[in-house]
């Protein structure tokens, strides 16, 4: 007889000695194929205490599953199509990561349907939906999160000529300031600059405004080399109101960088760098 | 060999320094006990764990830890991660090739030891794509291996034999990192440095455990065991070459 299909839970403890875990996502495993859902690195931010040990779990429990076995640190592998891949799956836990049998579905499971299987058990079991509105802290640590992986993910960062943390001298009225850009191609000369603007703070936006008024100013870039990255209606709300105006503000000053729009995002941020010219 | 850095959980200053900034750390420790499963936990970890320090090897520092004269003891050791737990996601083909020399020196010294029990989740990495860290630890199965009554049988059968292969007198898994090492050149240099131990260390490590878990005449056995393979670790090596089966071009033992 067919083993049915069986599920497990991801979940997170963010204090050991404290024992509280929360769900972060599901394994799906029907005969021989799985379907995961988890939540994705930017929505852990403020659950997790470290969101890079975070992502390396997620990539951990990916990887075991895009393999036709799983080999246990002891015993011999188990092959994927095997119902015992799900008992072994279940050791690959540790710490503050725990795998947790979730149960067995009663109703047969055609395969074209596992991934809405796992859609459905993530919306039930997973989903943060309804949690609390993220911190200003919060928001700008997933901003940061998602402006790094574009930065990786387009190549920026691994080329010679870019900068984190650039400080650029500027000339404000009588004096001498420097501004520190979040990141800058600078081969020499300054090429371009991004700056992660938070768009609930209002701090956040008037100095990146600031800055790259003044540097324009100062004739060290034009407009079109400087990039304001914000992150903007991935809610259900959407883009409206004052957050609205505040983008149509910074538009005057810099091209306007959404992570929300993954692709379009690396599009701008490729066309802001200059694609290596100075 | 690498600095490794331990991070402490809080601190409070002391209220009896002098001149100096003196603080009270907290950190964590992992503690085990011998247990029915694995009687000779703390003698194998104990040992062991000397051992890996005294070659400079990436071990947590270690140490015997009881609540009372009349409590249990028990084998703690440094927390090297008391933030979230890294996945065990060490791939052993990246670590041999990032980290040739050090991958190497695991490797001896788990002979040494007759170690049947290194696998990726004993092994720690910083970045399992590109490690430049590595911290090894667990060896509650070397040496003395874990059933009981069975230590010095274990040690007699394994004396000249490599010990890591997950064969069938050796048991275990065969090490994660023995089908990676690809090359002969770091293997005189811990040849050299496992044969520097001196006997009088080997003698003292054991001897400290003798009561928690072994008896004085097992831990004799366990001096003459270690002193035997760290002088005829060539022989063992050159006698178990095909082992090794991604060192094509031996020229070490020609």
């Amino acid at each position: 007889m067919k083993s049915p299909p069986r599920y497990l839970i991801a979940k997170y403890v963010p204090d050991v000695r404290r024992m509280e875990p929360v769900n972060i996502g599901v394994i799906l495993w029907n005969h021989g194929r799985t379907a995961t859902r988890f939540l994705p690195v930017e929505e852990a931010v403020g659950l997790v205490n470290e969101e890079a040990t975070y992502s390396r779990w997620l990539d951990f429990w990916n990887g075991l599953l895009d393999q036709a076995t799983i080999k246990p640190a002891r015993g011999a592998a188990v092959p994927k199509e095997d119902a015992a891949f799900v008992d072994a799956l279940l050791k690959m836990q540790e710490g503050n990561y725990l795998l947790t049998d979730g149960g067995l579905l009663t109703d047969k499971l055609p395969s074209k349907q596992i991934a809405a299987a796992a859609d459905h058990l993530y919306k039930q079991l997973v989903s943060r939906k309804d949690s609390r509105p993220a911190t200003p802290r919060e928001q700008g640590v997933k901003l940061k999160f998602m402006s790094d992986r574009l930065f990786d993910e387009t190549g920026l960062s691994q080329r010679k000529d870019f900068k984190k943390s650039l400080p650029v001298p500027c000339k404000v009225g009588k004096v001498q300031a420097s501004f520190k850009f979040n990141y800058a191609v600078m081969n020499g000369t300054l090429g371009s600059v991004f700056h992660r603007v938070q768009l609930g703070v209002g701090q956040s936006v008037n100095s990146a405004a600031f800055m790259f008024e003044h540097v324009q100013q100062a004739n060290l870039l034009k407009k079109e080399r400087c990039a304001a990255i914000v992150r903007a209606g991935d809610g259900e709300d959407g883009i409206g109101g004052e957050t609205a105006v505040t983008l149509e503000m910074l538009r005057s000053f810099a091209t306007v960088i959404n992570v929300a729009d993954h692709e379009q995002a690396a599009d701008l941020i490729s066309q802001v760098a200059g694609n290596g010219v100075h | 060999m690498s600095r490794a850095w331990y991070p402490f959980l809080s601190r409070a200053s002391r209220s009896d320094t002098g001149i100096n900034q003196v603080w009270n750390l907290t950190t964590r420790l992992v503690a085990k006990e011998n247990t029915e499963d694995s009687p000779y936990l703390i003698p194998n970890e104990w040992i062991c764990g000397n051992l890996a320090t005294f070659l400079r090897l990436p071990v947590p520092p270690c140490a015997l830890m009881r609540r009372n004269t009349r409590s249990k003891g028990m084998f703690a050791s440094l927390d090297f991660s008391p933030g979230d737990t890294p996945p065990p996601d060490l791939q052993p083909d990246i670590c041999a090739q990032r980290l040739p020399r050090l991958s190497t020196g695991v490797l001896l010294f788990d002979i040494l030891i007759a170690n049947s029990d290194r696998h990726s989740g004993n092994l720690r990495v910083d970045r399992a794509s590109a490690p430049t860290e590595l911290r090894i630890f667990d060896h509650d199965r070397a040496l003395f291996g874990s059933f009981a009554r069975n230590g010095e049988q274990r040690l007699n059968q394994l004396r000249q034999r490599l010990g890591v292969s997950g064969g069938t007198m050796t048991g275990g898994n065969r090490h994660c990192l023995l089908d990676h090492i690809t090359t002969e050149s770091h293997l005189d240099h811990w040849i050299g440095r496992i044969g520097e131990i001196p006997e009088s260390f080997i003698r003292d490590v054991c001897n400290e455990v003798v009561g928690l878990g072994i008896t004085q005449p097992l831990a004799d056995r366990a001096v003459e065991f270690l002193n035997y393979r760290r002088l005829h670790l060539a022989e063992i090596i050159h006698d178990n070459r095909d082992e090794f089966r991604s060192i094509r071009d031996w020229r070490l033992f020609t």
